[in-house]
């Protein structure tokens, strides 16, 4: 997970501690670093080698790594609930002859109450 | 659309006892969508689903974007052409179509075929085993950018008929196939070797890739004529994949003593060997080759750009057959070694034992590029031995896989031979065990050794400098130092 070791970055242009030589390389670290996390290409390039929950914090990080970083954790959608659930949270419902049923509520997000204009107020019903 | 235009590949499989997301929910999400297309930027989409009735649900996320289509279809009584006339008029820029079912190519090749028809830009086709038909063929000649015809093995992929494939008689016109580089198949050599002749070569000229399934048994001379009418009409193939290995309705042991197989030879391959071009080749035949050493180092000097080998690594020995080993031993990996430096993939059937080994002054240069070394069936004595003598011919990272890859291995095989063969692969498996170890090993050896050289050389040139100075009545400097 990048996003836990990153630092406060540090300007190269900002006043060094005097008599401090050794700090010099870590300044060009994290200058080097930051020119990288500017380019998207190369930011993505790296959030493909972490997991969704680490791309999910560094889509937490900043702006320029939000994009990038959710980008990459929807690239590929292999479950088609986890699709539906960006529609909405989905609770869990015991339907009839004991299936488990999960309910979308429609009510709660306003992407859901976009989509849902219009039609009736009934949830949908995903049978598990 | 915050997360739905982000999508490029999605994957809608269900194909479970219950379905996952029911139709009601499919149907409430096609009655309030707010835009047509889902998934805008959708480029890879996969539907599998195997209730009644969800089938039409895929062209939820059907859009313009689409350019490959996996497709799983369904044994369900729906008419399959209201569904596919759906896909080139939703996903028009099509490249690639992955169709998986269980259905035989006989009942779904008036609308597949009519289907493919419609997506004219085309490039590949993946269908289950038994699926390009002759009426296939023809139609997917006149598709003007197809490069690719497949079939695949996966249970996924799902399979067909052999009956819908044993008749092979394609009309091909003479400017059929313009893009086609790589062609799979599964046919009966004498039907496919006349298509070749007539057909396939006069038109396929950019055809650098041939997988071919033989459907029946194939005699020597069968398969020679094959390699034969490759070699004359395909001088520039780059691979070759001939699995003469019959399907599955063997159900009795064989025996390579029985005489419908005549074992191949190096006249068999003799017609490819001017084809210099070949990477890849791969030969799955049910007994052992009979190959010597002097027929490897002839085929290896004439393939010397060989990257994959496969000389039937896993013939179907079994029973008392189990008790004759290959002719072939470790040695026939020198020959491999020497004449083709980018070889990645080799495999033998040999019988690997400690009483036959090469001697280090014989081993050549060894392998640099060789990732996989498969062994299939082979024989082996002790697995620390051989071990030992590959690590003076193959890289580090080099693999050494054994074992089976017959899909229909279940069938046929008794519990004597299984167990012969499971002891074989668990030797085979120690091998690879200690293989990188000791190719570590000798590697710290060597470059402690280079040093030692090093050093030796080095006090040599001292002395004979010294011994020079002596010679020429100088007096040695003994204070100062000789940087030789």
């Amino acid at each position: 997970m990048i996003a836990s070791h990153v630092q406060q970055p540090i300007p190269p242009s900002a006043p060094l501690p005097s008599g401090s030589s050794s700090f010099q390389p870590f300044v060009m670290y994290l200058s080097v670093f930051q020119r990288v996390g500017s380019i998207p290409e190369l930011l993505d390039l790296i959030f493909d080698h972490l997991d969704p929950p680490s791309n999910a914090q560094n889509a937490i990080v900043c702006k320029a790594w939000s994009e990038v970083a959710r980008d990459n954790l929807w690239r590929e959608v292999r479950n088609p609930k986890q699709l539906l659930s960006i529609l909405s949270p989905i609770s869990d419902l015991t339907g009839v002859s004991g299936v488990t049923m999960m309910r979308i509520d429609f009510g709660k997000l306003t992407v859901l109450a976009r989509v849902s204009r219009g039609s009736s107020s009934r949830g949908i019903g995903l049978a598990l | 659309m915050i997360y739905a235009r982000r999508v490029r590949k999605f994957t809608y499989e269900d194909l479970g006892r219950t379905p996952q997301i029911s139709a009601t929910s499919l149907s409430e999400i096609s009655e309030t969508r707010t835009s047509l297309s889902l998934l805008p930027h959708l480029r890879e989409f996969t539907y599998a689903t195997a209730f009644p009735g969800h089938q039409r649900f895929a062209v939820l996320f059907m859009n313009e974007s689409v350019r490959r289509f996996n497709l799983w279809l369904d044994n369900g009584p729906e008419p399959l052409r209201p569904f596919f006339d759906n896909i080139p008029t939703r996903m028009p820029h099509l490249t690639t179509l992955d169709l998986r079912t269980l259905r035989p190519a006989s009942s779904i090749e008036e609308d597949f075929v009519r289907l493919l028809r419609e997506i004219p830009r085309l490039e590949k086709v993946v269908v289950p085993p038994y699926h390009i038909t002759s009426r296939v063929m023809t139609t997917l000649a006149e598709l003007p950018d197809l490069g690719v015809i497949e079939f695949q093995y996966l249970v996924s992929q799902g399979i067909g008929d052999k009956m819908d494939v044993a008749n092979f008689d394609p009309v091909i016109p003479k400017d059929g196939f313009p893009a086609l580089w790589d062609l799979s198949l599964s046919t009966h050599l004498s039907q496919f070797i006349p298509v070749v002749v007539h057909a396939l070569a006069p038109a396929a000229k950019n055809l650098t890739s041939l997988y071919i399934h033989a459907i029946s048994v194939e005699s020597e001379a069968s398969i020679r004529q094959y390699f034969t009418v490759l070699g004359e009409n395909f001088p520039l193939i780059k691979s070759i994949y001939m699995e003469a290995l019959p399907g599955p309705f063997m159900s009795t042991q064989w025996d390579v003593t029985e005489p419908e197989f005549e074992a191949l030879t190096l006249d068999t391959l003799n017609p490819l060997l001017d084809c210099p071009h070949l990477t890849t080749f791969e030969l799955m035949y049910p007994i052992p080759l009979r190959l010597t050493l002097e027929d490897l180092e002839i085929l290896t000097s004439r393939w010397p750009t060989l990257e994959v080998i496969d000389l039937n690594r896993e013939p179907v020995v079994l029973g008392s057959a189990m008790g004759t080993h290959s002719n072939l031993t470790l040695h026939a990996l020198l020959p491999f070694a020497r004449n083709c430096q980018n070889l990645r993939k080799l495999g033998l059937y040999l019988h690997a034992t400690e009483a036959d080994l090469p001697s280090v002054s014989d081993i050549p240069r060894p392998f640099t590029k060789l990732s996989e070394l498969n062994v299939g069936l082979s024989s082996i004595g002790d697995p620390e031995t051989v071990a030992l003598f590959l690590s003076h011919i193959c890289p580090a990272e080099c693999d050494v896989g054994a074992g089976v890859c017959w899909s229909y291995v279940g069938t046929f095989v008794d519990d004597a031979s299984r167990q012969v063969m499971q002891k074989r692969i668990n030797a085979w498996e120690e091998v690879n065990f200690y293989l990188p170890l000791s190719v570590r090993l000798r590697h710290e050896e060597k470059v402690s050794r280079e040093n030692l050289e090093r050093e030796v050389e080095d006090l040599r040139i001292r002395n004979a400098i010294l011994a020079e100075k002596s010679g020429m009545g100088l007096k040695g400097d003994g204070d100062r130092c000789i940087i030789a």
